[in-house]
């Protein structure tokens, strides 16, 4: 007995079953002989040879996958140069098509991750400028004194940068592996595990190269409030008793040029619906304003926060003043002389929470739309698969579809001689069978879904 | 130089070391934020290749492989399957593989059918490294030079044509009937 199942027949009727029937001949065989014989009395004109080529899947990488396909579509081509066009070598597969599919898949996954990363690469830099804030200020007084003593700006700005290095190169160094190892515990959590998906991360050139430009942007994090701090020399006193309410990024008017960035980004997601578009020359790419626009928007929408700070404390001011109690009015008071030290903590919290909504919602919806589209590429949610055909009778199967309720029917289908019927009356299943059926097997498992008939 | 560069350090190390609190909330966030930018690609690939390769495992053979086919005469034979085999590993280069061939001659009815009425038909094949996917149930393999020429057939064709080892049997040539036909004895019954 030979195994259906295995590559080697590349499930071949005649190979596998020992018969194949036609329309009007039926062929019995193979008669397998020796190849020398078989280029020597069976084949004196001409015969059917078949290359079939059985790649080793495991061995194929990602950055591989691009070279693969454009050398398999070149494949035919280079088989046939110099041949009669009466006489062609075929090349038949479908993993061309797959391959292609896979790269879309790669860009779709990249472009999602990368909305994701560049929203959390944001809330990161600013926890780390909130952070190397903090430690500038703990640090004033020293730098003042060391400004006093002759020490210039670059060379405050050369110590922070040392020390930020003593920091910055071994996260970069470290920070891959970490990723791969945090990256395996999604073999045993959700939702890769619910689909049975593993997934083997390894450390690439890329992943360094990226960890070390997020290096560097910490770097540069950690040393600008050093720098200000540096050259803020001189205005300590003003800077301590009275802040400005406005920021660096609102007086230059940043944060309008961001709203407007933000806005476009926005009306260029709703106008393509995805951060992948294609090109003049049809070539598919990640388009970088529509992957950054979520960020924009976070970002915009926290500047927005921010630029209504100082009005709303200055309207709580002036409503708990009123008031009898102390502690409202005197918490209100000081938010409202000093509204930028809150509003990094504020910013950071509205960060945080936006791109926990956001995430929320995104997952939402990536589950919702891969549920649709398997329900799109099934088209049924219960399928039906006879055992392979022996003898003269096709395999035959048949599929579900529910479609409408269907509340007096009880009896499911009929084919030769059995029927399937449903325990619950009003929920019922009718299939359609596409072939002539031989003997099918039914089974079923699972829920049995509300519905009804259709045929085919 | 070196004396400033190592006064240089030691004054940062000092100055790391006397507010390390924030200096190790920085690290932590510094290394959370590298860790984070550079999962993005590893993810993205690492979970790109187990979609692939599962789309592979679980695709009809017919779409996880590749079949070269060509209709050649014997001569041409030699240079055919050196082309082929010289292109398909340049193209499968970066997965590297095995290729299997398999040839397929014209049909042949089956004896004892008149000629205006024959309906059962069948085919000579031969194949790389059939040995290694069946088990011969009696016989042997066939050998190539004997007269008649001996053949496999599967064990459910033998059932069904009423044939055993050692049998002889005429097939006649559907392409070239009249003209062209062929004796071979049975050497074995397999798979």
């Amino acid at each position: 007995m030979v195994n259906p199942q295995d590559p080697y027949w590349y499930a071949d009727e005649l190979d596998t079953t020992g018969v194949e029937m036609g329309s009007s001949f039926t062929t019995y065989g193979p008669f397998v002989v020796a190849p020398e014989t078989f280029f020597e009395a069976m084949t004196p004109f001409s015969s059917e040879i078949n290359w079939r080529v059985y790649p080793i899947r495991d061995n194929l990488t990602v950055s591989e996958v691009d070279d693969l396909r454009r050398e398999l579509e070149r494949l035919e081509g280079r088989l046939n140069v110099g041949r009669r066009t009466s006489n062609q070598i075929r090349l038949d597969t479908g993993l061309i098509d797959i391959l292609r599919e896979t790269e879309r898949s790669l860009l779709v996954t990249r472009s999602s991750v990368l909305i994701l990363t560049i929203q959390l690469a944001v809330l990161a830099g600013y926890a780390l400028l909130l952070t190397a804030g903090l430690l500038a200020e703990s640090r004033q007084v020293e730098t003042n004194l060391l400004r006093s003593r002759g020490a210039g700006s670059n060379q405050i700005l050369a110590m922070s940068l040392m020390e930020g290095i003593l920091l910055t190169i071994p996260a970069a160094i470290v920070a891959p592996f970490l990723a791969t190892v945090v990256l395996r515990a999604l073999n045993v959590a959700r939702p890769l595990s619910e689909i049975d998906l593993a997934i083997n991360p390894v450390v690439t050139r890329a992943s360094f190269i990226i960890a070390g430009v997020a290096a560097l942007g910490c770097l540069v994090s950690l040393a600008l409030p050093a720098l200000r701090s540096a050259r803020q020399f001189g205005n300590v006193r003003a800077e301590r008793s009275r802040e400005s309410t406005r920021g660096v990024v609102q007086r230059a008017g940043l944060d309008i040029a961001l709203i407007v960035f933000a806005l476009v980004g926005f009306w260029q997601l709703q106008r393509f619906g995805a951060p992948i578009t294609e090109t003049v020359q049809g070539r598919l790419g990640i388009d970088p304003l529509l992957v950054a626009a979520p960020a924009l928007g976070l970002v915009a929408g926290g500047v927005v926060a921010l630029r209504s700070l100082p009005l709303i404390s200055r309207v709580a001011e002036s409503v708990t003043s009123r008031s009898t109690w102390l502690v409202p009015a005197l918490g209100a008071w000081q938010v409202a002389r000093r509204p930028l030290r809150y509003a990094r903590a504020s910013l950071l919290l509205i960060l945080a929470t936006g791109i926990g909504l956001f995430s929320v919602a995104y997952a939402t919806t990536w589950r919702n739309s891969q549920s649709d589209q398997a329900s799109f590429q099934t088209g049924a949610q219960l399928r039906s698969s006879p055992t392979a055909g022996s003898g003269r009778r096709s395999p035959t199967g048949c599929c579900v579809t529910p479609t409408t309720n269907f509340p007096d029917s009880k009896r499911l289908c009929r084919s030769s001689g059995s029927s399937v019927r449903s325990r619950a009356p009003r929920r019922t299943l009718v299939m359609s069978f596409w072939t002539p059926a031989a003997q099918p097997i039914l089974s079923f498992s699972g829920p049995i879904w509300p519905t009804a008939i259709s045929t085919r | 130089m070196w004396s400033v560069l190592a006064t240089s350090w030691r004054v940062v190390v000092n100055r790391a070391v006397a507010d390390r609190i924030i200096l190790l909330a920085a690290l932590v966030t510094i290394l959370l934020a590298t860790m984070l930018v550079a999962s993005g690609p590893i993810y993205a690939d690492a979970v790109s290749l187990s979609a692939v390769r599962r789309t592979l495992a679980d695709a009809e053979v017919q779409d996880a492989n590749a079949e070269i086919s060509a209709r050649i005469t014997p001569g041409d034979y030699a240079a055919t399957n050196e082309r082929v085999t010289t292109e398909a590993s340049r193209a499968f280069s970066y997965t590297g593989g095995s290729i299997v061939r398999r040839g397929t001659s014209d049909s042949y009815s089956l004896p004892d059918q008149p000629g205006d009425t024959v309906t059962d038909l069948t085919v000579f094949r031969y194949f790389d490294q059939l040995d290694a996917h069946t088990e011969l149930e009696e016989g042997a393999w066939p050998t190539p030079g004997e007269s008649p020429f001996e053949t496999a057939i599967p064990d459910s064709v033998a059932a069904t044509l009423g044939l055993a080892v050692g049998d002889e049997l005429t097939l006649m040539n559907r392409r070239e009937a009249g003209r062209s036909s062929l004796s071979g004895s049975q050497a074995s019954t397999g798979w």
